[in-house]
């Protein structure tokens, strides 16, 4: 069957339905993600929470979907060669997934070339608003969601000194930048900003350059792997400062990592486990049944992004065969998708409107934060 | 003083933690002559064993399985040795059948392991970090000294059992009798044969111990940093490997010496430069270079392991496989020889082909892939010129490459688009420009950092290179005032010739092909002259070809400038193919990658590097759809790996190693035929 | 006493080489004259190789001077002492490993070549001729040193070990250079052999070029060279024409001491 499809793909014959063809019974999702390699974790669970949704898809009849799945490896050079495999295929409708903001921008062009829609679920690079007519993602851009938590952090929570950390990738530095801005013009002061890359594992040094500064909190713009690793080398110095994080934090990874080092840290983020809706609640325990763990943000990104293919589909559907064209037209044209982390709606930038969870660890869960904005 | 004095404390548990590491390169690379990459993946597996040891229960394979929940120093114990039983089998099967190959050919098959054995702890363990177990002696409170200095009860006893270990060592090395062959055999193997010492037996025996220590190391920063996980040994490999090197390869209080600076410059440097952790990787680079600027030999090295090392570059073969597997490689060879020795005629068939390829699929997909085949062939063509003609192991190549790609977009896009406001297609022309000066920067670049190399010999030199091409690396993320930093550069414009967009994926294939043969052209004719020759002189014999007038110094150098050219010209149109770049195009790995493409394809050869692109772009692609990488999709990198370490086992020339090139100039003989000797 | 000739090719002038605290060669003094066949002679481990390895610039002397052509030579490296005319051979035959017999010696003519990388690339005509005539030369070489030009494609690490001493000959004499310096070139042939490269080595002096001989074989010493200096322990123990020399006592009691 592969060794058929290659060598069609070669001839380029057999692949060439016909656009006239109605096929849209069945929608071939292209998923591409990091899901090998060091940064795996995002993209399996982005994965996870797709097949979740495709399966729900499925079960309900009507048109089918199936999931061609291709890692990137956090590689750069795999983005545009990835995208045009997509392209290339016909029967790929629709373009999901993505770990890495970088990556997807290298292949958009690719993808306005072809006019194939992407929606993506865990990249939140400001530089990915307006990119393309076809780009589209259910997650905040880091912009909005760090200047909401700079709000937080400095309004609601009152908190004076801060000392920012990020990592040193363009999710880092977009929302260590939007928090520092917020945060300092509702009246924080940010005494220290320091950057490490992606992947680091000692933070004493760097932690020790923060207890200097003797900060009331510490923001940390990165991702639960690294997030745990400075909260359990801060508390082995005696840093007993309010530590703060982002949705690249939200992940119950986190408290298996970080124990209790990391109680009563406080992120945010567009899913909230512990709120129960009849949504949220069918996608917890279908989740657990399936892969006996806790769904993370990226799992419940990755599931609505389904739901909302769903939808778009449907919509799609109505005047006339699924098309790339429709399909993107359709997605364009989404209300208030219900979803797991809150209704789905694109406005004409690609981005998503939505709320954000403060949550705060207590007892080894994330629980809404006792302050809210 | 008390942040002094934190900073000093946290390097040394660093330092100790390098330190164990070092020694497991130093002990391999004493006996064998070879740097083990693997061992960062040993390290790692140190660390996976000894956590899942000391758990009830694990999941692997997606299963949870009962555990014995061990209690540390047991699961340490256990760990320790199924790791050091590991690295004898790692070095039955890929290293020993090559022990008189070509003496790149153990390096790559070492990368391999690597990739190997880190995709299989992935499908094993999973994406996700492991969370280290806690042990007794982690739940007690801190030591506080001066009131202000933390450190935990295990980071004393990572230090105590650090210092133990390498006291333990050097005792057995002096005393036992095993201990005193290694010796003999790091000295001279030689002689080592000759009296009877059982070299195999040694070298198992340092691979045995030098595993030990990697996973001792492994499991004691994995205890430190409180997780486990499959890619958590490359970097601490790379620093243990530049730590053995600072304090000289092969010498065991070097080692250690190494490991304690490496760990305390990177305390106090990301401690006292501003944003210093973002730096701090370049810090223990720019050390390295430094270091072996004044001191090749490292602090405590001989200076006679600064040396070509043994082999040839080229020459040998496998000791190893099969007759019909031999047979099989020896005809793919004699048909790309016999095409070799076809001279342009051959060139000229092949270039039809590829064109008729071009003009014929009709898929983009694969007109994408097989222009990045042509890229990457491009690239390794240019790294072969100071690998595979000049023979000098350089690890940085990709830092030449990216001076290109930052020139263009720079250009484009950060000065005359964003600063300007010019529309990139009314400077459609600048591209053409582009690509001869960002050839001439990174010529130039290539002359600034092959000048402190010069006396550095095979594997140092590596470490150097590897080190410069870390430094750019680091710069290109941090200095974003230039190069966007992690954001990259992106809208930078596909290649246009007067206003005719040559954007498609067909279009970019035909430039590309173009682009390769003026490279392979320029390379060829630079290669067959009496540069080329120089080159090839210096490779085999350095000191013989100093003899014979040839300026070895300054040769050098040209063979870093054009490579550093060829990387810097391909990187503009990598730059403007690909639309969007960002540090992430030019890691370590792409360098190793296109070191492999080399050696893969045969080096010292036109067709090799671009050969050595098509098999491994071609397979990775292919095996995407392979139903279990669509399940499993770490294990295409651990199929990728065994295809490798296959392909360098029964054939370490490299696949295309007989396309031997002339080194005169065609047309200056005066009608004499080739006569092959195939050796 | 003979008539003093004109200045030495070559002089070496209080030479002494130490390795850490080990004196290989101590206060050496020797001349070399133009278009002399010289012969450096002594036991094992007297030091000859490491003279020969001072005179082409390997070795650094710890202590003294060499006047070549009448010029100090000296921190010039070991490609500088090879352009100023010393060309030499190995002991242990050091030809390119992946390199054909006429690639091999085109290296010994590096020296010789001056295009630029753009005329090469380009392949200007001035490059190609000059290419052309060295290849040219080569073979008139390889003719020279009594090889067929049917070994000049072959890869010259396979050839008999006779023909590879052959090959480095030829490499050394496409410089043109103004002295050879052979290290023990008869080791391991037959007398036949011996007597063509003793032959060769005559042919070489009458085209001008001084040569100087590192051997064993104190027969071929004795009818070929014109003057010896004897080396013992790093020291020179005697110097001047071969009877005079071989008929030395201490030279005598040196090769029968060290015999035993």
């Amino acid at each position: 069957m592969t060794i058929t499809r290659i060598a069609a793909a070669m001839l380029g014959i057999g692949l060439l339905a016909s656009p006239g063809m109605a096929r849209a019974e069945e929608i071939t999702i292209g998923f591409t993600a990091a899901l090998s390699g060091d940064f795996a974790a995002f993209g399996l669970n982005m994965r996870k929470g797709l097949d979740l949704a495709v399966e729900a898809l499925n079960k309900k009849g009507g048109n089918t979907y199936k999931i061609d799945a291709v890692d990137d490896r956090g590689e750069a050079r795999e983005g545009v060669l990835i995208a045009q495999r997509f392209c290339s295929d016909k029967n790929v409708d629709v373009v999901m997934g993505y770990s890495f903001s970088s990556i997807a921008l290298a292949a958009i062009p690719v993808f306005n070339e072809c006019k194939l829609p992407v929606l993506a679920s865990a990249v939140t690079s400001p530089a990915l608003s307006n990119v393309s007519p076809y780009f589209r993602r259910n997650v905040l851009t880091d912009a909005v969601q760090g200047a909401m938590m700079g709000d937080y952090a400095a309004k609601t929570l009152g908190l004076k000194q801060i000392y920012v950390l990020n990592q040193q990738d363009d999710y880092g530095i977009g929302v260590a930048k939007a928090f520092s801005e917020a945060a300092e013009k509702d009246g924080a002061t940010i005494v220290g900003t320091e950057s490490y890359l992606l992947g680091s594992k000692d933070f004493r040094t760097l932690l020790t350059k923060v207890r200097a500064a003797k900060p009331d909190a510490i923001f940390i713009g990165g991702f639960y792997t690294e997030a745990a690793k400075i909260a359990e080398q801060a508390r082995a110095l005696g840093i007993k400062a309010q530590l703060l994080s982002t949705d690249g934090a939200l992940n119950v990874e986190l408290m298996k990592l970080g124990r209790g080092a990391v109680e009563g840290m406080i992120v945010y983020g567009m899913f909230d486990p512990a709120v129960a809706t009849p949504a949220t609640e069918g996608f917890l325990t279908a989740y657990k049944a399936t892969f006996k763990e806790d769904p993370s943000a990226w799992a419940a990104l990755g599931y609505d992004a389904g739901m909302a293919l769903g939808a778009a589909v449907e919509l799609a559907a109505k005047d006339g065969p699924v098309t790339r064209e429709s399909l993107n037209t359709a997605f364009g044209k989404l209300k208030d998708v219900p979803g797991v982390t809150g209704p789905t709606t694109f406005d004409a930038s690609g981005d998503r409107a939505g709320a954000l969870y403060f949550l705060e660890v207590k007892d080894g869960t994330f629980g809404l934060a006792p302050k809210q904005p | 003083m008390d942040y002094l004095g934190q900073l000093l404390a946290n390097g040394l548990v660093l330092g100790a933690i390098y330190a164990l590491a070092a020694v497991a390169f130093t002990l391999v690379y004493g006996v064998v002559r070879l740097v083990n990459f693997a061992f960062g993946e040993l390290f790692m597996l140190g660390a996976f064993l000894t956590a899942s040891l000391m758990l009830p229960e694990v999941r692997l394979l997606g299963t949870i399985v009962p555990m014995p929940g061990f209690s540390l120093p047991v699961a340490a114990m256990g760990a320790i040795t199924l790791t050091a039983a590991l690295g004898v089998l790692v070095d039955r099967i890929a290293y020993r059948p090559l022990r008189n190959a070509p003496r790149l050919a153990p390096l790559i098959t070492s990368i391999a392991v690597s990739v190997v054995l880190q995709s299989l702890a992935q499908t094993i363990w999973g994406a996700e970090e492991l969370r280290f177990p806690e042990f007794y002696l982690a739940t007690l409170p801190p030591v506080v000294l001066f009131d202000s200095i933390y450190l935990s009860v295990m980071d004393l006893v990572v230090m105590a059992t650090a210092l133990a270990a390498m006291l333990g060592l050097s005792a057995f090395i002096a005393r036992s009798s095993l201990g005193r062959a290694m010796r003999a055999s790091a000295e001279d193997q030689m002689a080592a044969t000759l009296v009877g010492i059982p070299v195999n037996r040694v070298v198992a025996a340092a691979f045995a111990i030098g595993s030990g220590f990697a996973a001792l190391a492994g499991l004691l920063y994995a205890q430190t940093y409180g997780f486990a996980h499959s890619s958590m040994g490359f970097l601490p490999g790379l620093k243990a490997l530049t730590a053995a090197v600072l304090g000289g390869i092969g010498s065991i209080p070097g080692a250690a010496l190494g490991g304690l600076i490496l760990g305390l410059v990177e305390a106090l440097g990301s401690g006292y430069l501003p944003n210093g952790t973002a730096w701090k990787d370049a810090i223990s680079f720019v050390l390295l270079v430094g270091l072996l600027y004044l001191r090749p030999q490292g602090l405590l090295g001989k200076p006679e392991l600064n040396s070509a090392g043994r082999g040839s570059l080229l020459g040998g073969a496998s000791e190893f496989g099969a007759a019909w597997l031999r047979t099989s490689f020896a005809k793919v060879d004699g048909a790309l020889a016999r095409a070799a020795a076809g001279g342009p005629r051959a060139a000229l068939a092949l270039l039809a082909l590829a064109i008729l390829v071009g003009a014929l699929v009709p898929s983009d997909y694969w007109l994408r892939i097989l222009t990045m085949v042509v890229i990457y062939g491009m690239l390794a063509s240019g790294l072969n010129v100071i690998v595979g003609f000049a023979g000098l192991l350089d690890l940085g190549f990709v830092a030449f490459w990216a001076v290109g790609s930052y020139l263009t977009s720079i250009l484009f896009v950060l000065v005359l688009k964003d600063q300007f406001g010019v529309a990139p297609a009314d400077i459609w022309w600048l591209l053409y420009l582009n690509l001869p000066l960002a050839g001439l920067l990174a010529a130039g670049f290539a002359v600034l950092l092959g000048t402190p190399t010069l006396r550095l010999r095979g594997d140092y030199l590596a470490i150097m290179t590897l080190g410069f091409g870390e430094i750019v690396r680091v710069v290109a993320i941090n200095w974003m005032d230039l190069t966007n930093g992690p954001m990259g550069i992106r809208g930078i414009p596909a290649p246009n010739l007067f206003g005719i967009a040559l954007g498609s994926p067909r279009a970019q294939f035909f430039f590309a092909l173009a682009l390769a043969v003026l490279v392979v052209f320029a390379i060829a004719r630079l290669v067959r002259s009496y540069v080329g020759r120089a080159w090839v002189a210096i490779r085999e014999d350095e000191e013989a070809a100093e003899a014979m007038g040839v300026p070895t110094a300054r040769y050098k150098l040209y063979a870093y400038a054009a490579s550093g050219f060829v990387g810097g010209f391909v990187g503009v149109f990598y730059a403007h193919s690909q639309q969007y770049i960002s540090p992430l195009n030019f890691s370590l790995f792409e360098n190793i990658l296109l070191l492999m493409l080399v050696v893969l394809g045969g080096l010292g050869t036109f067709v090799g590097p671009f050969v050595g692109a098509l098999i491994w772009i071609v397979f990775l692609q292919l095996a995407l759809d392979l139903p279990f990488v669509q399940a499993y999709p770490e294990t295409r990198f651990a199929l990728l790996g065994v295809v490798l370490i296959v392909l360098m086992v029964f054939r370490p020339q490299g696949l295309a190693a007989s396309a031997r090139v002339a080194l005169t100039m065609p047309g200056a003989r005066p009608g004499a035929r080739r006569v092959k000797e195939v050796a | 006493m003979r008539a003093p000739s004109p200045t030495p090719l070559l002089q070496a002038r209080a030479i002494t080489v130490r390795f850490g605290g080990l004196e290989a060669v101590g206060n050496l003094d020797m001349a070399i004259g133009r278009n002399a066949i010289h012969g450096l002679i002594g036991p094992n481990g007297a030091g000859k190789t490491t003279v020969l390895n001072v005179l082409t610039g390997f070795v650094r002397p710890t202590e003294g001077e060499l006047v070549f052509d009448g010029a100090e030579i000296g921190g010039i490296g070991v490609n500088g002492f090879a352009r100023r005319g010393l060309a030499r051979t190995f002991q242990n035959i050091r030809l390119f490993g992946a390199m054909t017999v006429l690639e091999s010696v085109l290296v010994g003519a590096h020296q010789r070549f001056s295009a630029n990388a753009l005329s090469l690339v380009f392949g200007r005509r001035a490059a190609r001729d000059a290419e052309a005539a060295m290849i040219a030369r080569a073979y008139e070489l390889l003719a020279f040193v009594g090889l067929g030009a049917e070994v000049a494609d072959r890869v010259a690490t396979t050839l008999s070990y006779g023909h590879q001493r052959r090959v480095e000959i030829a490499r050394a004499l496409i410089s043109s250079p103004k002295l050879l310096l052979l290290d023990e070139p008869l080791a391991g042939m037959n007398a036949v052999e011996k007597a063509e490269i003793a032959d060769l080595v005559r042919q070489v002096r009458a085209q001008g070029i001084a040569v100087l001989l590192i051997e064993h074989d104190m027969q071929v010493v004795r009818r070929l060279c014109d003057h010896l200096t004897v080396l013992e322990y790093g020291r020179k123990l005697a110097d001047g024409p071969p009877e005079e020399v071989l008929a030395d006592p201490a030279v005598q009691a040196a090769y029968l001491g060290r015999a035993r």
